[in-house]
């Protein structure tokens, strides 16, 4: 008797925990646990395919009715799986093939490089302009300087071509030699041949801008070793005792919230970054700045934004200003105001989901709304000093002379400041 | 019995049974939610892929499904909102699958296209009254699919696709009316087949002629040998052109979806001609059968063969007019072939993919003496072009004809329903008379 008893109690047990281990997903996604399947007879739930066997049968009918020849097992799954994170309709929550998975992957650690000089050019009426030269680069060893035009590749005068096929003809295989004829103070003609290199530009350098002594920050991106070259750049700016700051985010698309917090963390003091939002708002996070990482700067400083700048630019940008630490000035940026995740698959594709929604310390909202065509509607930070760009042949951004946005952000500084000054 | 001590194994194979209960329960969970394995294709299809079907069911080693379960447990687990409708984002992986396949014959379409299509395909029209199908041009295609061709096997081997395979991915159709419903508000502001659809509410329908002039725009704007008036005003055009423009998929819908408001449309004549008109949508009904003087103008439409087997009931020649002729709908197609052609085979149904074919045999009970002539238009519809070869296949094979014509294999297109009422179509075969024997 008494052992049917505990047979029974044993049997209740092993029921009530299958039950729990039934709803155990409920608990883990925090939700009320739904128990309507261990009820429903299976022969009911036959009358409606789940997810799954939706996904399955159309998949196995395409494969086995289609009679177009160009289909594949693979690519078909894949674009499977790409459409249903699309029907969530977030234009940041993406499926990505191995092939772009991987390119995604070197974007955000700033693996991606190719084989050139090492320098940064622009469009000029003779060639390219150096506008920049990278530390440690065959550009820098072979003695190129900023201001240097090229004006012949290869023993080729470039006169006349676009600057991306100059940049073209620069950029080749990794230890392949490349000659190059640049024309220095308008008037020396200097012959050079380096060996292309690995080039990886760096996500962060600084320079003090010509004829001014205003120093001037361009971040492309967000990436893992962005924060370290961003503070290095700040600090030999500060050596050469600048008056004002521009930092250029223009075209920066992002990247990593944690660069953007550590960055930030040079101007900020222990306060609250972003608050992140998750869970249908059921949980929130407050992101702190480091603590103790302040680097001194006593002069104005400045943000270039356009509609370029999104995702971490936009947090940086939107933070400095609403501790009235920077003025921005430019265009109206992205409004991209998630965060995602990104989690790899075995077979080397991933899934980008946004994890959380998140919001700048004042509280505000970025994010963009579009109409139905994809046309930008509202959301992204409004600039303090709105000024479009005037696109004109032989404008180069970040050139002090050409580029009227770069020009804007130098008066703010001048006004604010009376030791900044500028030609 | 107390005072016993109890065996240290019965307890741990109880803990055990528990921790399996609990497994169990997890694994009853996402069985359930997974699914039973459906049976597969093989068992349902119709004889003529079978076998090629069950070898390439073998053939799958991984299984996409735990894959796709697996990424919506993940989407439940971490997205941030709660996704409340699982059922859409499966529906979402279908019309991903489908408009990867890059065929124009393979075409997805949402609830409310799918409604509007049943409604035509039962005799009645929305919208203008039209049926509107994309068209695209034979060069570009070609090149396009060399593009596309090129890109895959790169992306097979785990490069990037370069930006020119990627330019030519971006392949624009024109907006062909493909039929004009008799007593439509289109057909009575002189809407033809042939027309091509040019602008909707003064927004510019994206088209292939329309990418390539903003893609000459571009190169003027990033061109260093212009001068920079020229520059701001090729800018300005560019603005002004792409804020003013719509994406043919939604053009189609404005047209097609909806039974009130007015369309201000723009459109070109098959002869080059502009024209314009205010169109007010209506429900326009439309019959499967028409006689026009001796001439029976047919829409594969419901109740389309009956209708037919009353208007040719006694003749001994018919003529059946299809300039006009919508899609329809294959099995209605099939159905009028029979009221009109005797039992027998009239070539086959081939899968250059699965490297099937069969033999496409109908079953009706049409005179084998009846002549049958058909008037076709230019822009005939895939089912159309199916009859029309068909018929020509029994006149060959009655001796009434000596020769058929060369025309290239016709799809068959099956339209398939799912269980949220979206729906989508594709080639599932394609038709070739060739091998007619008189």
């Amino acid at each position: 008797m008494k052992k049917g008893l505990k047979a029974l109690a044993y049997l209740t047990a092993c029921t009530i925990v299958f039950t729990a281990g039934f709803a155990s997903k409920d608990f883990r996604t925090g939700r009320s646990p739904d128990l309507s399947g261990l009820t429903k007879s299976p022969t009911a739930k036959a009358e409606t395919l789940t997810p799954t066997q939706i996904f399955a049968r159309e998949y196995d009918r395409i494969l086995s009715r289609y009679s177009g020849t160009d289909v594949d097992e693979t690519r078909l799954s894949y674009a499977g799986y790409a459409g249903m994170v699309n029907a969530l309709g977030d234009p940041h929550t993406i499926f990505m093939e191995p092939v772009l998975a991987q390119d995604f992957a070197d974007s955000t650690q700033g693996l991606k490089g190719f084989g050139g000089i090492g320098a940064r050019l622009a469009p000029d009426f003779l060639g390219v302009k150096v506008v920049q030269v990278f530390k440690q680069s065959p550009a820098s060893s072979a003695g190129i300087k900023s201001g240097d035009l090229i004006i012949a590749v290869g023993g080729q005068v470039v006169k006349g071509l676009e600057s991306d096929q100059i940049v073209e003809k620069i950029k080749g295989e990794i230890g392949t030699p490349v000659s190059i004829t640049v024309l220095r103070d308008g008037e020396k003609r200097i012959d050079l041949t380096m060996k292309r290199a690995q080039i990886v530009p760096p996500s962060a350098d600084g320079l003090v801008l010509a004829g001014s002594n205003i120093g001037y920050l361009l971040v492309t991106a967000f990436e893992e070793p962005t924060p370290r070259q961003f503070v290095e750049a700040l600090r030999e700016l500060n050596e050469k005792n600048i008056q004002g700051l521009v930092i250029d985010l223009r075209g920066n698309p992002g990247g990593l919230l944690s660069s953007a917090q550590r960055m930030l963390s040079n101007f900020v003091d222990y306060k609250p970054v972003v608050t992140v939002v998750s869970a249908g708002g059921k949980k929130k996070d407050v992101v702190y700045s480091q603590g103790g990482a302040l680097v001194k700067t006593g002069y104005p400083i400045t943000v270039l934004i356009n509609e370029a700048s999104a995702s971490a630019a936009e947090i940086f940008s939107g933070v400095m200003r609403d501790y009235s630490l920077a003025t921005l000035v430019g265009e109206h940026s992205y409004g991209k105001a998630s965060v995602q995740n990104v989690i790899p698959f075995e077979d080397g594709s991933s899934l980008k989901i946004t994890i959380a929604h998140y919001k700048l310390p004042n509280g505000s909202d970025i994010a963009r709304k579009e109409d139905p065509d994809g046309m930008y509607l509202s959301g992204g930070i409004k600039p303090d000093v709105a000024v479009e760009l005037k696109l004109q042949p032989n404008v180069s951004l970040g050139d002090p002379v050409t580029d009227n946005q770069l020009r804007t952000a130098m008066g703010v500084i001048t006004k604010k400041n009376p030791k900044a000054r500028m030609n | 019995m107390s005072d016993k001590k109890a065996n240290p194994w019965v307890s741990v194979v109880a803990v055990l049974g528990l921790i399996g209960a609990a497994g169990a329960g997890a694994a009853y969970r996402q069985r359930l939610e997974m699914g039973a394995p459906l049976p597969s294709e093989a068992e349902t299809l119709s004889l003529d892929e079978g076998t090629v079907v069950a070898q390439l069911n073998q053939a799958r080693t991984t299984s996409p499904n735990q894959t796709f379960y697996q990424i919506t447990e993940l989407i439940d687990r971490h997205y941030v909102e709660e996704v409340k409708d699982l059922e859409k984002l499966a529906v979402g992986s279908v019309k991903g699958m489908i408009n990867s396949l890059a065929d124009s014959n393979a075409i997805y379409y949402d609830k409310e296209q799918f409604a509007a299509k049943s409604r035509f395909l039962d005799g009645e029209a929305l919208g203008i009254g039209v049926e509107l199908r994309y068209r695209f041009d034979e060069a570009e295609l070609t090149k396009y699919r060399a593009a596309r061709k090129k890109a895959l096997a790169s992306r097979d081997k785990g490069e990037k696709p370069s930006e020119a395979e990627f330019d030519a991915n971006l392949l624009v159709p024109d907006l062909l009316v493909s039929a004009v419903m008799p007593g439509s508000p289109a057909e009575k502001a002189g809407m033809r087949p042939g027309d091509v659809l040019l602008a909707v509410d003064a927004k510019e329908v994206i088209s292939s002629q329309f990418r390539k002039e903003l893609d000459a725009l571009i190169d003027r704007i990033q061109s260093q040998t212009v001068s920079a008036e020229e520059i701001t005003k090729a800018r300005e055009t560019y603005k002004k052109r792409a804020e003013n423009s719509i994406p043919p998929a939604r053009a189609m819908d404005k047209v097609l979806l909806g039974d009130s408001g007015q369309l201000a449309l723009r459109w070109k004549t098959a002869s080059g001609e502009k024209k314009e008109a205010k169109i007010a949508k209506s429900l326009s009904k439309f019959a499967p059968v028409a006689d026009a003087s001796g001439t029976i103008q047919l829409q594969f439409t419901a109740g389309a063969a009956d209708a037919l087997r009353q208007a040719v009931k006694g003749k001994s020649k018919v003529m059946i007019d299809l300039s006009n002729a919508a899609n329809g709908s294959y099995e209605e197609m099939v159905k009028c072939l029979e009221v009109l052609l005797p039992a027998g085979d009239y070539g086959s149904i081939s899968n250059p993919r699965l490297g099937t074919s069969a033999p496409f045999t109908l079953k009706g009970n049409g005179s084998a003496s009846t002549q049958i002539g058909v008037n076709l238009g230019q822009n005939i519809n895939a089912n159309p072009r199916m009859f029309v070869a068909v018929v020509q296949a029994s006149e060959f094979k009655q001796g009434r004809i000596q020769q058929m014509g060369t025309a290239p294999p016709i799809p068959r297109i099956e339209l398939f329903e799912l269980q949220d009422h979206s729906a989508y179509e594709m080639p599932t075969g394609l038709y070739n008379q060739a091998d007619v024997k008189p």
